[in-house]
């Protein structure tokens, strides 16, 4: 806890303001099962329960108020955002009997967008006073949601906003279905924690008090999650350079295919993963066109075109010294050792395989990467992780253009950013327009850079990244 | 000394607790019967308790609302008292009996008020408004295409206003079929008709109060407030309209040329939120209490020299004037009733 959340807690430190989590999820997603465990299991905590699609029942454990959705534009200083009329006044009611409960849970219909509903804790002063939004539960029918994918601006949101995503029915799903989907929200949501579930039974301490808005925790990723989107599907590492060598292709699913000959220092996943943001770089390059027999040089991109039989480029190290990544000019090389070669698409497409003199080889090294094309199209993350302090002027320039044209695609932002002059970590996040940052506890022994991450429709990673750069202090 | 010295000299409110209750229970309403006898006060849990307004002893105790009991108004003229709650439902209960059950519309009825001359009660519920007379007979049922946060008679009694998001719909009873639409594209949390009825005053989610010009429907709208803007009351002569948004207290004067381009008056009196507020029923101080249970009454005429206050034990969140002025009853969400003897000093 840091001394500038200090003015959010009572006297003994605690923190006043009720928590918030709102659950959602598609029809059939298992809302209905999740809150009836809810109201019914003996679980020891006091959760008053908003329900948005049924009436209202009054039970025991838990009070239960059948809202009416009721959308409000509101502006808010210079921005206007849409908030909900219904949470500010049942919320507001409910709090006159704040004796009775330690956690509020409010259900959204199928068919909500969470943006209004997280928005309303951020513009309503009452809201703000008195609660706190602590997460965005989205529970996902792993049965049946790839096929809302396509089709429901709705269910896109309801992931690309959440916090936790509990996969529910995963009984009624084969083991490598669920790895697929889960692969494939994590694609569209970067940021979330996932569980799997069975009739939606959960442990209510993932889903509740979890600080999915905290500040403190805004930036709690896996830092796998943080790398950058792949141009290629495969990688692998073999030594030439001592005899010849040719990458031999059959026709497969595309006419042509790009390939990235690198070399790298040694056949290891650590000199390999620093190979990767210069790799991605040059996949952005206009690749240079090389027909059959042509030689693919350890240096820039190259569109291989693959004809209808057997397509073989010579894999030629020894005629032209590399270029290396980073301008290492000047520096004496051996040509002979590893390389690294990025293929656009998988080898086992085209029956891609590198042959010596002494037949095929096998690569010491290879890795695959998540195929572009199971990226969501409408939502996706983009996260950065990139060195550099912060001029906050152009920082605020920046983000304010940004939130003005591309707000309402942007669903949630998070980051943890190194300010110039300032020896603490300035954490953020944002929903929608609305932003809220402030410094937080010094950067100390670890290594100053920006760490963020937007979740929203039609970003361009290029242009995220381009913009960011441009705020950093020794940006031209 | 004598009253009329008091008088003469009469430049700061003085507040005098006279007695005090505890109803261990958040107090959602308050209200003082027309011959100022009882005191009647809602709590959060639905009771509802009929306070001898001498000493505070209870005289009746309903059940009140299941859920909780949300408003409450003694009939004028007469001996009635009508609550309406969370169960959907509004009643009126004569002689501490249940004399009528009526449904409001929707699961909350937030609103209830009488007519002036007291024939007709006012409920609404969700997009719902509906006229009843004394027996619960329905007499109108108004639908309307917002969900309703505030209701208010036109001070002749011939119409009624219902504010919400979108501004405020005014239905005369001669024109049922066509409300007169004043609109906003904003929320109207709060409505108060000036006692000419020359103005109608909304009190706004987005930090703003908006003047509405009855005759012609011109609106004027004063922002900045830090928050939205939560209660509004005008005095007696139609002049003064006192509005609270956050900690601040803005009185804003209608004499003249009306507001646009004056500055409104203020005290600067709360250091936390404004939980109630209102002028006295003829005469001109103006009593508002807080978050932190500090209570104040001032002349707006005269100024912040005139201000006096005391102290309750929580957050205020009703406060009412007795019908002759005199007395003023406080309550808080940590369920202190307290009334106040009013004097000058």
């Amino acid at each position: 806890m840091t001394v500038s959340e200090t003015d959010l807690l009572t006297a003994n430190g605690a923190e006043a303001r009720v928590p918030v989590t709102v659950l959602t999820g598609f029809l059939g997603a298992g809302k209905t099962t999740l809150l009836n465990r809810i109201l019914t299991e003996q679980h020891g905590k006091r959760i008053a329960v908003i329900e948005n699609e049924f009436g209202e029942v009054g039970i025991d454990q838990a009070l239960v108020i059948g809202a009416e959705e009721e959308l409000f534009e509101m502006n808010n200083g210079c921005i206007c955002c849409t908030v909900r009329g219904d949470l500010i006044r049942i919320l507001g009611t409910l709090m006159r009997r704040r004796d009775r409960f330690d956690y509020i849970l409010v259900e959204t219909t199928g068919m909500a967008d969470p943006g209004p509903v997280a928005q309303t804790f951020f513009v309503d002063d009452e809201m703000q006073e008195q609660l706190r939004l602590d997460g965005i539960v989205t529970l996902v029918d792993a049965k049946h949601v790839s096929q809302h994918f396509e089709d429901s601006a709705e269910v896109r949101e309801q992931i690309a906003f959440a916090d936790v995503i509990l996969l529910n029915k995963t009984d009624l799903v084969e083991p490598g279905d669920l790895d697929e989907l889960e692969a494939r929200i994590r694609l569209m949501n970067a940021a979330a924690r996932i569980h799997r579930t069975r009739d939606a039974a959960v442990d209510l301490d993932r889903i509740l008090n979890i600080g999915g808005f905290d500040l403190g925790r805004a930036i709690q990723i896996d830092p796998k999650f943080m790398e950058a989107e792949h141009p290629f599907e495969w990688v692998g590492v073999y030594e030439l350079g001592a005899d010849p060598a040719q990458l031999r292709l059959q026709p497969g699913p595309d006419p042509t295919m790009n390939a990235l000959l690198l070399p790298v220092g040694a056949a290891t996943p650590e000199a390999l993963e620093q190979l990767l943001m210069p790799a991605i770089l040059a996949f952005s390059d206009e690749p240079a066109v090389l027909e059959s027999g042509g030689r693919i040089a350890p240096s820039g991109l190259h569109e291989l075109v693959l004809g209808d039989a057997e397509s073989v480029f010579d894999l030629d190290v020894r005629t032209s010294p590399p270029h290396l990544p980073g301008g290492q000019g000047g520096q004496i090389v051996s040509l002979e050792g590893c390389y690294a070669l990025f293929t656009q698409h998988l080898p086992a497409e085209f029956r891609a395989v590198v042959h010596g003199a002494g037949g095929p080889l096998t690569p010491h090294l290879e890795r695959e990467f998540a195929p572009d094309h199971v990226h969501d199209k409408a939502v996706t993350s983009v996260g950065l992780t990139i060195p550099g302090d912060l001029d906050p002027k152009r920082l605020n320039a920046w983000m304010g253009g940004l939130l003005q044209t591309q707000g309402p695609d942007i669903f949630r932002m998070k980051g943890v950013l190194s300010i110039a002059g300032d020896d603490r970590r300035f954490v953020f996040q944002g929903v929608h327009m609305l932003f809220d940052g402030r410094p937080d506890r010094p950067w100390g022994e670890s290594a100053r850079e920006n760490r963020l991450i937007f979740i929203g429709r039609n970003l361009d990673r290029a242009a995220l990244t381009e913009g960011f750069k441009g705020c950093l202090v020794n940006a031209s | 000394m004598s009253r009329q010295r008091v008088l003469r000299s009469g430049l700061r409110a003085r507040l005098r607790e006279e007695w005090k209750v505890e109803v261990d229970d958040y107090v959602t309403a308050l209200a003082w019967s027309a011959d100022a006898s009882r005191l009647a006060v809602a709590l959060g849990s639905g009771p509802i308790a009929v306070l001898d307004a001498a000493d505070g002893s209870a005289c009746q105790r309903h059940e009140g609302h299941g859920m909780g009991t949300l408003a409450l108004a003694w009939r004028p003229e007469g001996d009635e008292l009508a609550s309406a709650g969370q169960d959907g439902l509004a009643r009126i209960w004569r002689d501490g009996e249940r004399a009528v059950e009526v449904a409001g519309g929707a699961s909350w009825v937030e609103r209830l008020s009488w007519s002036p001359d007291g024939s007709r009660l006012a409920t609404s519920a969700g997009r719902c408004l509906r006229i009843w007379d004394t027996a619960g007979n329905l007499q109108h049922d108004l639908a309307s295409p917002e969900i309703i946060y505030d209701i208010g008679w036109r001070p002749s009694g011939r119409g009624i206003a219902a504010a919400g998001y979108g501004g405020v719909r005014i239905w005369r009873w001669d024109r049922l079929d066509k409300p007169r639409h004043l609109q906003w594209k904003g929320a109207s949390l709060r409505l108060a008709w000036s006692p000419d009825g020359d103005y109608i005053a909304t009190g706004d989610q987005d930090a703003s109060v908006h003047f509405w010009m009855t005759a012609s429907g011109h609106d004027l709208m004063a922002s900045g407030y830090d928050t939205k803007v939560r209660h509004l009351s005008w005095d007696s002569s139609s002049r003064f309209l006192a509005t609270a948004g956050g900690s601040d207290v803005l009185v804003w004067d209608c004499s003249g040329k009306g507001p646009a381009g004056t500055r409104p008056r203020s005290a600067e009196v709360h250091e936390a939120g404004v939980g109630a507020l209102a002028f006295q029923h003829q005469g001109r101080w103006l009593a508002s209490g807080d978050g932190q249970g500090r209570l104040v009454a001032w002349d707006p005429r005269i100024g912040p020299k005139t201000v006096g206050g005391a102290s309750v034990g929580g957050p205020v969140t009703q406060l009412a004037w007795s019908p002759d002025d005199r007395r003023c009853a406080v309550a808080t969400s940590t369920g202190e009733v307290v009334v106040f003897e009013f004097s000058q000093e």
